[in-house]
């Protein structure tokens, strides 16, 4: 380049200092952000290097589920390439500090450590290292803050942490500190995980090796030669060798883990596998006797029972013949009531009856014997008379008759005369008839014939009497005799019937008798039943209670003796599978989250200078458009003098390269040692390591600056080679200015004749110059975006803990309980159901799980929790869905997942995951719920069986308090912590206030997204106003000499700036909404999720905040256009 | 009295060590309704003292009336109101709004004055009724030049300062222009001051004033002004 161009060039640059400035302020601020903050990522990652290296940083910590001896510390160390192994011991304990128990890591330190180049350099901070046993080193970042503990201060050891005695792993419980340390292996808040306790190592402390109880090592912390040498632990190299060790001490893990099993683990097994058997044998036998016993005791009361049921039978059969005895004696005495009485009433009638006849015959009998006895006996008498008389008077009649000779016959008639009767005078006469016929023939015969005759007939009149007589006194006599009889019939009947009756009632009496009696004798077997059935009883309890202790005492002896041999053998199962666990610097959170920092920082980095260089694209564009149609008569006469199209373009060449150049470095100068320590002092409130030492990268640097200056000198040919190709003379004449042209807003006259012309030229310029309005817009856009990305950022994380401690976990303390040494919860819950100072309270699980999708696995910080009554679980852990806020349920047989963790494992609702632990079963993802902190997984109790085929395990009581004071605090930790079933009390205030200092933090973050907001939005409107400005000053100084005043003159101008503005504004509202998101989603962390809504007064922030910059740049452009010279107008147009 | 009295105006301008006297002491008087033209080569300070008649510029010394105006005492503020209301100023290369179509023009002008003349009646006074809504590119140079002198004339001024009108003209057109500006001072009594390098249009001036290295070294009046038309260069 000619001296004359040079000069002419540096003369250039003079006369439009502004214009020069401003495109050495943009491209300043674009390379000055994109190197300051692309250093940040270097420089953090070589600090770290640097610290691992000087804190001489473990490449590898090995942990031995059994320990390791002497000899396996020799065998790692031999291996190759290997530089320095350092066995050392760890163990968790609790320590109490005041309000609560925190679990603290205590590690091995030898005596000789100052002497000895150790593995993880400790940083004595203050005090000094343990010289006897009972000394202790505390961490000195942070001792747990609520009892910051001083040199010299005693710290006691809780006896007991969970199941585990302290005095198992250390030998004492009460340590002296002497001194205060940094340890390398953390570097951040986080001091990782341990099964013990609550779970969270709070932090860590340092004994001598011989405070320990295990006489082998816990771990062992190894260092790579290759690593010692200063390899980056960030090089792919490193990782190469990482793999390769890892390898090589599994191979020797193997070989060693062989050795401890044939030395240790199978005499033990085999010893135990006898005990086991003798103890089975013992308990076989004792159970035998057991059963027996219970077996005659069951039979005992069988028969018990048996006999109890069949006297009771028999009581009960007695009972109801009695009841039938006397049933039947009540009827009988009824019935011989109802005889007797109808007996006496038959017999009186009867006997009425009798003596009726008795009279009636008395009377006939009297009247026979007096009357018709006598008249019949005077009757027969007279006829026996005539019969007599006939006959003898017959028979004298002949004697008398018969011839006197007949002596004979004459003495046998007087014979016949003196035995003549009365009966036999017939037949005498007959004999007589007969006897005389002999003598005398027939002469007598019709006398004797009379005779006979009449006698006969008195005979029959005689027989008719008597016979009437004797029929009579037959028939008196059978009436006699049938009322005798009939009497006598009565006296044997009623006698027979008074015998019957006398006998029914002897009877009866006989059966009350008996009835009496068996009733009695029912009452006596009953008393005797009832004594014989309570001895039996009595008998029986006392059997069973004997036979119940006998077999508690059994059990209890059985249970004990199962457990000892159950823990020996878990102890022995524990050492029989025995693993090495090898762990690397990418194991421990605080490494790797801190390359996730440095990482996310470069992501940032990579958006934000993009930004800036388009900005600073467009700004030298129409800066260098502007120059070069000012400087047309310059090119057009360069043109005509005979210089070729490159020098001429060369000169504005070199002023855009210088001042794109001046830029790269006035921007270098500011950014590389202002950026990485502002980022860096933002992350070191959350990482404990030294000031950053800022490595430059010069890569980025030379990438930086070659981009600024490759746009800047595109930009420069590209509007330059526009002009040179036209004529020298058509270059000499001014351009042709654009035609002013209407626009879409004039065919509506109804607004536009309503328009000041200021206005109207304002319209109609905002549409002739495009270019300037797009990059005014998109400047003054990227300014609102910056803010609202800033105070997005803010109101993203300041959400987090508003919503996640005030919204989702609402519970205001955390009691750690395993329940009572029973597992009993409920005298927790009674004390807490009757503490007025608690609200709401439940049952609740919550522990450290390893999660896994298909796509993914997540296991630091993620939580299951199990709530004891899902059900009414939202006045302490509320599930929504983030942005409708539907409330969401944990139901059986699925899973709610936080929103955060569903998206790391990538599942939607509907999708399975897999908790470690079930054997890989599956569970739905039931849905999807609000959540910032951390990763949880809610599953009811019943899920949890389901998966784990255990019962839920509670280990903890969230509580919810009225008014929670300090004063309350402090009064509720005290009380419960004295309780044998509490372990713990954790405060969410105290939760709270860890995020609000790690938030504090981004504050800076945010203002320096603020600041450089301001500075590109100065720049860019400055720039425009100053182009606008220049490019009007003809118009200006015109209206000016027509009289315009001052204001008048401004609101001519401005209100163009004013409406892109507005424009820019608007847009970068919306643009800032979605930068806000981008960077919120780079930044995050896995366990944490930014919030995603945006407050309304980030929007008017970043308004106000954008108008601000604009006014004051416009309020520095008014003094420039108070300056516009009037005899401008006068000048020609260019 | 006369409308305009200039009395020993100086404006120095310091350049460095240099100081260059563009006006050097200069008296003259215009009275008013005239046509006074000024005349002069390149660097005679002619436009130094139109600028500084029009308010644009401040003399270094002396006293210039306008009117019952001081305006070398005016302060910035009256200043702007003296342009705003007693000066219409016609310029070389027009300076019309690009942005603004001819009507649009005028009453740029007309809307910060107190009795403005009708925009129509302007436009028809220039004769370009018809071209009203016609942007300043769409015009040509003369037109431009008319709609100038319309947005000058419709303030309503005391005094129409004209820089050069016919600087950037063609021949013809130029005297159009000039015919025009005559015609106005003559039929509206405005007092025009129009400033020129051209000697060859002094006869149609009321008042000739020649300046030469910042000094007058002629003010006549013309006692037979001549009409456009009958001037020749």
């Amino acid at each position: 380049m000619s001296k004359a161009l040079l000069k002419n060039t540096l003369r250039e640059i003079k006369n439009t200092k502004a214009r020069f400035i401003s495109i050495m302020m943009i491209i300043a601020l674009g390379v000055g952000f994109f190197v300051g903050v692309k250093c940040t990522n270097p420089s953090m990652v070589n600090m770290a290097e640097n610290y691992y290296s000087e804190s001489n940083l473990m490449d590898f910590r090995l942990v031995s589920s059994v320990g390791f001896d002497k000899d396996d510390v020799e065998a790692v160390k031999n291996l190759d390439g290997v530089s320095d192994v350092m066995p050392s011991y760890y163990a968790d304990v609790s320590i109490n500090t005041g309000a609560s128990s925190s679990v603290v890591r205590l590690m091995g330190v030898p005596y000789d450590y100052k002497d000895s180049e150790t593995i993880n350099k400790l940083v004595l901070i203050s005090g000094r290292f343990p010289e006897r046993e009972g000394e202790i080193l505390l961490e000195g970042n942070t001792t747990p803050s609520n009892s910051p503990k001083e040199l010299g201060e005693k710290i006691v050891i809780e006896e007991k942490i969970g199941d585990t005695y302290a005095k198992d792993s250390i030998k004492r419980l009460e340590f002296t500190v002497v001194g205060f340390v940094q340890s390398p292996m953390y570097i951040s808040f986080g001091r990782g995980t341990t099964n013990v306790g609550n779970g969270k190592i709070a932090s860590y402390a340092f004994i001598p090796n011989e405070d320990f109880v295990s006489e082998r090592y816990t771990e062992v912390y190894v260092r790579l030669q290759k690593s010692k040498d200063s390899l980056s632990p960030f090089s792919d190299e490193y990782k190469d060798l990482k793999k390769e060790f890892e390898e090589k001490i599994e191979d020797i893990s193997d070989k060693r883990l062989d050795v401890f099993v044939e030395e240790n683990i199978n005499s033990a097994q085999r010893e135990l596998d006898e005990n086991k058997e003798k103890f089975e044998s013992e308990k076989e036998k004792a159970q035998k006797e057991l059963d027996d016993a219970k077996e005659e005791l069951e039979n005992g009361e069988n028969e018990y029972n048996t006999q109890i049921a069949d006297a009771q039978k028999l009581i009960q059969d007695g009972e109801e013949k009695i009841r039938q005895g006397e049933i039947e004696y009540q009827n009988g005495k009824e019935q011989y009531e109802n005889a007797r009485a109808e007996f006496e009433k038959e017999f009186a009638a009867y006997k009425e009856k009798l003596d009726s006849n008795r009279k009636a015959f008395e009377e006939a009998k009297a009247k026979f014997e007096n009357e018709q006895k006598p008249a019949l006996l005077a009757g027969i008498e007279e006829l026996e008379n005539g019969i007599y008389s006939l006959g003898f008077g017959t028979l004298q009649g002949i004697e008398y008759s018969i011839p006197d000779g007949f002596e004979e016959v004459k003495e046998y008639i007087r014979q016949k005369e003196s035995e003549i009767s009365v009966e036999n005078s017939l037949s005498i006469l007959l004999d007589v008839k007969d006897f005389l016929h002999t003598d005398f023939g027939d002469t007598f015969d019709a006398t004797i014939d009379d005779s006979a005759t009449k006698i006969s007939e008195l005979n029959i009149s005689l027989g008719e009497l008597k016979e009437t007589l004797s029929s009579a006194q037959t028939e008196l006599d059978n009436n006699e005799q049938a009322l005798i009889s009939a009497e006598q019939e009565y006296e044997t009947q009623k006698a027979e019937y008074t015998a019957t009756l006398e006998a029914s009632k002897e009877q009866l009496e006989q059966a009350e008798i008996e009835l009496e009696s068996g009733k009695s004798e029912l009452e006596n077997s009953k008393a005797e039943f009832e004594k014989a059935k309570s001895e039996g009883k009595e008998k029986l309890d006392s059997g069973r209670k004997e036979y119940e202790e006998a077999k508690a005492d059994a059990d209890k002896e059985f249970e004990k003796a199962e457990k000892e041999l159950n823990d020996a053998q878990k102890k022995l199962d524990d050492f029989s599978s025995p693993k090495w666990y090898i762990f690397n610097r990418d194991d421990n959170p605080s490494y790797s989250s801190f390359i996730d920092d440095a990482n996310r920082v470069d992501a940032v980095a990579t958006v934000f200078p993009l930004f800036f260089l388009l900005v600073a694209m467009l700004v030298t564009l129409t800066t260098m458009t502007r120059l070069i149609e000012e400087k047309r008569t310059e090119i057009g006469t360069f043109k005509a003098l005979g210089y070729s199209n490159a020098r001429i373009v060369g000169k504005f060449l070199t002023y855009s390269t210088f001042a794109a150049v001046f830029g790269s470095v006035f921007g270098c100068l500011l950014g590389i040692p202002i950026l990485p320590k502002v980022i860096y002092n933002a992350y070191k409130m959350m990482y404990y390591m030294q000031d950053i030492r800022i490595k430059i990268s010069w890569p980025v640097l030379i990438i930086g600056v070659v981009c600024a200056i490759v746009c800047c000198t595109f930009v420069t040919a590209f509007v330059c080679f526009k002009s040179l190709r036209e004529k020298p003379s058509e270059l000499m004449r001014p351009k042709v200015p654009k035609i002013g042209k209407r626009i879409i807003l004039e065919k509506i006259p109804f607004i536009w004749n309503r328009l000041s012309f200021t206005s109207k030229v304002t319209q109609r310029n905002l549409f002739r110059y495009k270019s300037r309005f797009f990059m005014t817009a998109i400047g003054i856009a990227g300014c609102t975006a910056l803010i609202v990305a800033g105070f997005g950022i803010k109101d993203a994380i300041t959400d987090i803990v508003d919503i996640q401690f005030g919204e989702i976990n609402k519970y205001d303390i955390m009691i750690v309980s395993e329940g009572d040494e029973k597992g009993d919860f409920s005298p927790l819950m009674s004390t807490l159901d009757k503490d007025d100072r608690i609200k709401d309270k439940m049952l609740y699980m919550q522990k450290n799980i390893t999660v896994s999708s298909e796509k993914a696995k997540m296991t630091d910080d993620v939580f299951l929790c199990v709530p004891d009554d899902e059900k009414n679980m939202d006045e302490l852990v509320s599930l929504r869905e983030r942005e409708i806020h539907k409330k969401l349920y944990v139901e059986d047989g699925c899973a709610i997942v936080s929103e955060k963790l569903a998206k790391i494992l990538s599942v939607k609702v509907g999708d399975s995951i897999t908790l470690d632990g079930t054997n890989d079963k599956k569970i739905t993802v039931g849905g999807i719920c609000e959540n910032y902190i951390y990763g949880y997984i809610y599953i009811t109790k019943n899920t949890y069986k389901d998966l784990f085929e255990k019962d839920v395990e509670y280990n903890m009581v969230l509580v919810n308090v009225h008014n929670l004071t300090q004063d309350d605090e402090n009064n509720i930790g005290f009380d419960y912590l004295q309780r044998d079933d509490v372990k713990a009390l954790s405060f969410m205030s105290t939760g709270v206030k860890d995020f609000q200092d790690m938030i504090q933090s981004m504050n800076l973050i945010v203002l320096v997204l603020i600041v450089c907001a301001g500075a590109l939005a100065i720049v860019v409107l400055y720039n425009l106003t100053n182009i606008n400005l220049a490019e009007r000053s003809r118009e200006i100084a015109t209206i000016k000499v027509l009289g315009f005043n001052h204001r008048e003159t401004a609101s001519f101008v401005y209100r163009e700036n004013i409406i892109l503005t507005v424009i820019g504004t608007l847009l970068g509202l919306v643009l800032g909404v979605w930068l806000s998101r981008f960077i919120v989603v780079t930044v995050e962390i896995d366990k944490v999720m930014f919030g995603r809504t945006m407050h309304f007064m980030s929007f008017v922030y970043a308004t106000i905040g954008t108008f601000l910059f604009s006014a004051f740049v416009n309020f520095i452009m008014y003094f420039r256009m108070k300056k516009i010279d009037m005899v401008e107008s006068l000048k020609s147009v260019e | 009295m006369s409308l305009v009295e200039f009395e020993n105006v100086r404006k120095e301008y310091i350049m460095g060590e240099v100081t260059i006297n563009a006006v050097d002491g200069i008296d003259f008087n215009i009275e008013e309704g005239e046509f006074a033209v000024v005349v002069g080569t390149s660097g005679a300070g002619k436009t130094t003292v139109l600028n500084i008649l029009g308010g644009m510029d401040s003399a270094t010394s002396g006293t210039i009336r306008v009117g019952d105006k001081n305006i070398t005492s005016l302060s910035d503020k009256e200043l702007i109101n003296y342009r705003r209301y007693d000066i219409g100023f016609v310029f070389q290369f027009y300076n019309l709004i690009p942005n603004l179509t001819a009507k649009e023009n005028i009453e740029l002008a007309t809307q910060i004055c107190e009795n403005p003349m009708d925009t129509e009646k302007a436009l028809s006074a220039v004769g370009l009724s018809e071209r009203a809504n016609n942007f300043p590119a769409q015009l040509s140079g003369g037109e431009q030049q008319r709609v100038s002198i319309a947005r000058a004339l419709a303030k309503r001024p005391k005094l129409l300062l004209c820089d050069e009108p016919t600087g950037a003209l063609d021949y013809n057109t130029g005297r159009s222009i000039l015919k025009l500006l005559q015609d106005t001072c003559r039929e509206e009594k405005m007092t025009v001051v129009l400033i020129t390098h051209n000697s060859a249009i002094t006869p149609m001036a009321d008042r000739i004033i020649r300046m030469k290295s910042g000094k007058v070294i002629e003010n006549r009046v013309n006692e037979n002004p001549k009409n456009v038309e009958e001037i020749e260069w």
